[in-house]
């Protein structure tokens, strides 16, 4: 087996690490004083793992660890407040899972390998900061989040009696929004482009014009001179009160999209509609996306549904270790960063830029196809259904 | 691979001599010295810079003709390390004899801490793409003292002490000597300088300031400072002495000879060895007191080696004289000197 890396194959499969306790491993004596482990793979703290001495848990206060620096991975079990002797099965049981985590690279390696692989003496990058190194990298992150490897958040929300769920907290843009049905089989719901969320409803008096200075608009106002604001807007809480399956079956005659336009043809024909906007004839709902408010809106046929939301993040975290780049995509990474600080240094030939350019596009079409997940096998099931007829 | 400081003065002088050009006193030599090695360190670090600038254009070839590793080697001479301790706000002292830092980092040396200009740190602790943290930590350098961030900002720091590569200021080379009681020549010696040391070797017994000669047993007993009861008035430390117990019946300390030089003495410091400590003296303690001769601070005894690479001694001894020239007015020896330095310079060029 291939690897690189330290975890062992217990650590991955049983999530722990085991010892047997020797003499090597105390100071201060064998039965006082201190047991030293060293655990490979590295939790943040104490929290985040269990120990098990002979199969029983022992107390989390008697051992310390050190998740960084020097020592990291470090774990002092104190002797006096927990007995120990040679021979002992010591077994430390990590909390989280990480599975699957040998696809990815952190950036901190990315940046760490950069600067060896490309900035020095002889290199390409004779003089580099890290921290330019570090934002480029970070930058990159960011656009083959969205570009190159999609990594797909997907939340599960009910949709409550308002009508309106906040975007995600790391919501960058969504890839779809469903109604899930009882058999847990999504159904798509679709934006509305025939109505918005006016992030601005002014009210206005009756007449439109009894106020002194108001030019006949008849704006209200507050006391600090500020426009009064209708909540929700009215073409909010008219789209809120609208029943979508009038789309097909039981508008009013007002609704422009519904008569104006399809008057014809609307109850043409049982469960047809000929001539209609296929983007209106569903019966999944629609829902809005309230960019300045940071919000979906539903209309009312969601109300008390459960809706997935599948969103793309930036791939960022505050913790620089969570952040990781799949290895497909390490490549174009390197060259990503290559090219955006070429970019930014003063007085680098231009025909130096394009190539790495030509570089840095080539590798992260590359990784893009690498990440796409065509598989041969698959494409031919599906390319099976083309032979058949499809009905009108 | 130091080079020898008395090698170098030899050289100097037999060619200043030649023809009866002139004589280099030790003290104008050893000033010349510190000049030259100054001016060659600093020297390195431009051809450092200049060979890989060619060794960019792909002019430089490998093993024994890649020059630029050469020149490494020579400012590998000076290169040192210490592990620093940041205090609670982020603050690291520099070592005093610090030149110009390689690069800090923690001491497994598995993260590195980058410099970065003063007036940056405000953009880079606003961004949190590129805030400082523990696994890319930044500093920047004052004075005497650097910070580091974010150790700085938040008061903690979890990756222990730093340690901090660097190119060492070298000692001021030295041509140490004592002068022939008989002929009144200048004698070369070869022990090391010691700042704050005490003169190794065979002293005089007027050294011995309060001596004991009642109850001593014959020997010679070795004497260091916190053993056996014996104390010093100062802050020195290090120090070994024998002493020599002679006389039989009417014994007293006879010689007093030092084996190694210690630290931090100054004059007028005593050392007090106590009899009722030492069993081979009698009822009164020895006092020895430490006068200016004694100390290789305030004598021209001890030498120190020129650091610079062996490679770099024909080119030391050329600017030396060079110095030399201007200093006994023979503007023969100063032309030669800038002849060949350039000479020199121009061979390395054409590379």
């Amino acid at each position: 087996m291939s690897l690189l890396g330290t975890t062992t194959a217990e650590q991955y499969y049983n999530v722990s690490q085991s010892f047997i306790t020797t003499a090597a491993q105390a100071s201060g004596g064998v039965s006082q004083g201190i047991y030293d482990l060293t655990v490979s793979r590295l939790p943040n703290a104490e929290t985040d793992f269990l120990i098990y001495l002979n199969g029983t848990e022992i107390n989390r206060s008697t051992y310390s660890y050190i998740g960084t620096g020097v020592n990291a991975g470090r774990v002092t079990i104190d002797v006096t407040a927990q007995p120990l002797a040679i021979d002992d099965t010591v077994v430390i049981e990590f909390i989280d899972r990480a599975l699957g985590d040998y696809r990815f690279v952190s950036l901190v390696n990315i940046v760490n390998n950069f600067m060896y692989g490309y900035t020095g003496n002889g290199k390409v990058l004779n003089n580099v900061n890290k921290t330019d190194v570090l934002f480029h990298a970070r930058r990159g992150v960011q656009e083959f989040s969205y570009e190159v490897s999609r990594v797909e958040n997907i939340q599960e929300v009910d949709v409550p009696p308002t009508l309106t769920i906040p975007f995600p907290q790391d919501y960058v843009n969504y890839v779809r929004l469903s109604w899930v049905d009882t058999a847990g089989v999504e159904h798509p719901i679709f934006p509305a482009r025939y109505t918005s969320r006016p992030s601005e409803s002014i009210l206005q008096d009756d007449q439109n014009d009894n106020i002194p200075g108001s030019n006949g608009e008849g704006y209200l106002f507050d006391e600090e001179g500020g426009t009064l604001q209708g909540t929700p807007s009215v073409t909010q809480q008219r789209f809120e009160d609208f029943k979508l399956d009038g789309f097909n079956s039981r508008g009013n005659q007002d609704d422009y999209y519904l008569f104006s336009h399809y008057l014809s043809n609307i109850y043409h024909r049982s469960s047809a509609r000929t001539g209609s906007d296929p983007e209106l004839n569903n019966f999944n709902g629609v829902f809005i996306i309230d960019e300045a408010n940071g919000q979906f809106g539903f209309d009312s046929s969601m109300s008390g549904r459960t809706i997935t939301i599948k969103y793309i993040s930036d791939g960022n975290s505050p913790q620089l270790e969570n952040i990781k780049v799949h290895k497909m995509a390490e490549d174009a990474m390197y060259k990503y960063i290559y090219h955006a600080i070429l970019s930014t240094k003063l007085n680098i030939p231009e025909y130096q830029i394009q190539r790495a350019k030509k570089e840095r596009r080539a590798a992260m079409r590359n990784a893009k196809l690498r990440l796409s997940n065509v598989k041969l096998h698959e494409l031919t099931q599906v390319m099976k259904g083309k032979s058949k007829i499809i009905k009108h | 691979m130091a080079i020898p400081v008395n090698r170098v003065y030899k050289t100097v002088l037999s060619i200043l001599n030649k023809e009866q050009r002139g004589y280099l006193t030790p003290y104008e030599y050893n000033n010349l010295a510190v000049q030259a090695q100054k001016e060659m360190v600093e020297k390195l670090f431009y051809d450092y810079n200049k060979f890989l600038n060619l060794d960019n254009f792909n002019r430089i070839n490998e093993g024994l003709a890649d020059i630029p590793a050469k020149i490494q080697e020579q400012l590998d001479e000076f290169y040192a390390f210490t592990d620093i301790t940041l205090s609670g706000a982020g603050v690291g002292t520099l070592p005093t004899d610090l030149y110009k830092v390689i690069d800090l980092t923690i001491t497994n040396q598995t993260v590195k801490l980058e410099k970065v200009d003063k007036n940056r740190i405000p953009y880079l602790k606003s961004s949190p793409l590129t805030a400082p943290s523990t696994l890319f930590p930044v500093y920047y350098q004052r004075e005497t003292d650097f910070v580091v961030e974010p150790a700085a900002t938040n008061g903690s720091w979890s990756l222990g002490a730093i340690r901090l590569q660097y190119i060492q200021e070298p000692d001021n080379p030295r041509w140490g000597y004592t002068i022939d009681s008989n002929y009144g020549v200048n004698i070369y010696d070869e022990n090391p300088f010691v700042s704050g040391g005490v003169i190794i070797g065979n002293r005089s017994m007027a050294l011995v300031t309060t001596n004991d000669t009642v109850g001593l047993t014959d020997g010679s007993y070795p004497i260091t400072i916190g053993t056996n009861g014996v104390t010093t008035s100062g802050s020195g430390s290090g120090v070994g002495i024998t002493l020599t117990v002679a006389g039989g019946n009417s014994a007293t300390v006879t010689a007093i000879n030092i084996t190694s030089a210690g630290t931090g003495f100054a004059v007028g410091d005593t050392i007090t060895i106590p009899a009722l400590n030492n069993y081979w003296l009698g009822a009164n303690d020895i006092v020895i007191t430490l006068r200016a001769q004694d100390l290789y601070s305030s004598s021209t005894e001890g030498s120190v080696d020129f650091r610079l690479h062996i490679s770099n001694e024909t080119e030391l001894i050329i600017t030396i004289l060079g110095y030399a020239g201007l200093t006994i007015k023979d503007p023969q020896v100063l032309q030669s000197a800038v002849q060949l330095s350039q000479a020199a310079t121009m061979s390395k060029s054409q590379q």
